[in-house]
């Protein structure tokens, strides 16, 4: 694996903070299981959200990503199949 | 403020503003039907099975195999119609649009049984009553954005008495059309960025309706003989357009321009999560026409 993939756990956090600051929630209230739907995550920020992930992951993903994996768990480990991320905690990285 | 009986939904110009834009710009991410409205998908289906089942769909609920006279109000570019008299054996189907881009490819297909007309339902006069009609995907552009919900219902109504007008006597009308949801009012929905956007950049003078509107508006006109809401169809219709879109992504922007096809890549992208979530509902509903009541002057 590339060296500028995140790892699985980076990938959740950046998420959780992308998610956090649209729907105006503090990030430490937001569950990484439960549908980003139900914190009132709207089409636009959730299309705006996949075009950063995009950027980061230097990947096209469609805009439709955060409603086809309705929570950030799901989201995260679809990312880690498909290869965008390592799948590695940093621990685990640090160890390797 | 305008007469509530002089208004009208999207004009041709707005019609042809998005659906003229390129016939081989939407080849490459619709079906190979160019079916461009809400599949009905089963199990492991294909986008070009979802639609046939959709086509096939209205074809039945409509009772318009062999039929002696179909009407399709938005044709599109004419898979209804060729599926009316192919596979179904119709004698004469007569579409309406109000594209030139679909009215010109219907022509080139069409053949004797089938009649293509570039002309607004309003204004047509059929020589004989039909025996069914099917409108799939138009019913969305009666009205636009700025029509109160009472207007809405009035334009509708025109609608319904005009088809009541043009079915025999039992004739079924087919209807398919997507709406707002019941998880938001529509006045909410109206402030949405993303509602700014679908009827701004993608379907000028446009906005669907809402179940009670399409309720009040048939009274009188026909009886509702069955509906289903299939939001998670048109859900998995615009991915696959999407997923369609994006892997054509160099020969769409050939076609179209980058600013039309990152445009295209949103507004499927709205759609998906709008049906997904809710927002917006896909309704199929069968009528029935009810007879037409006799004015005091006809009496």
């Amino acid at each position: 694996m590339s060296n500028t993939q995140p790892s699985k756990d980076a990938l959740r956090d950046w998420l959780l903070t992308c998610v956090a600051a649209k729907v105006k929630i503090d990030r430490d209230k937001i569950r990484t299981d439960v549908s980003m739907d139900e914190y009132g995550l709207d089409s636009v920020s959730a299309v705006s959200i996949s075009g950063e992930l995009s950027e980061l992951l230097n990947r096209d993903l469609p805009g439709t990503l955060l409603y086809e994996y309705s929570t950030i768990d799901e989201l995260t480990d679809h990312l880690v199949r498909s290869g965008a991320a390592t799948g590695q905690s940093p621990a685990s990285e640090a160890s390797a | 403020m305008m007469n509530a009986d002089a208004r009208t939904g999207a004009s041709m110009a707005a019609i042809q503003r998005h659906y003229d834009l390129s016939n081989d710009f939407y080849r490459l991410w619709l079906d190979t039907s160019m079916v461009y409205s809400g599949g009905m998908w089963r199990d492991d289906d294909t986008l070009d099975q979802a639609q046939v089942r959709k086509l096939e769909h209205h074809i039945a609920a409509a009772h318009a195999d062999r039929a002696a006279r179909v009407l399709d109000i938005g044709c599109g570019w004419g898979a209804l119609l060729a599926r009316l008299v192919g596979e179904h054996q119709v004698q004469q189907a007569v579409g309406l649009t109000l594209s030139k881009a679909q009215y010109e490819h219907v022509l080139t297909f069409g053949g004797p049984n089938v009649e293509v007309r570039l002309e607004p339902w309003e204004a047509h006069q059929p020589i004989q009553p039909y025996d069914a009609i099917i409108s799939i995907g138009a019913f969305e552009h009666f009205t636009g954005t700025e029509f109160t919900d009472s207007e809405k219902v009035d334009a509708y109504r025109r609608f319904f008495r005009k088809c009541q007008s043009m079915l025999c006597a039992d004739g079924r009308l087919s209807l398919q059309t997507f709406a707002y949801g019941s998880t938001r009012s529509r006045a909410d929905a109206l402030t949405k960025t993303s509602t700014h956007f679908l009827a701004e950049s993608i379907f000028p003078e446009t906005d669907p309706p809402r179940l009670a509107n399409i309720a009040d508006a048939i009274e009188g006109s026909f009886e509702l003989i069955e509906m289903h809401n299939d939001r998670l169809g048109y859900a998995k219709t615009c991915k696959a357009w999407l997923d369609n879109l994006m892997a054509h992504r160099a020969e769409a922007v050939i076609l179209v321009g980058e600013e039309t096809y990152r445009r295209y890549e949103r507004y499927l992208s709205y759609s998906y999560i709008g049906f997904k979530s809710g927002s917006l509902d896909l309704y199929r509903l069968t009528l029935r026409r009810l007879p037409q009541k006799r004015t005091a002057s006809e009496e």
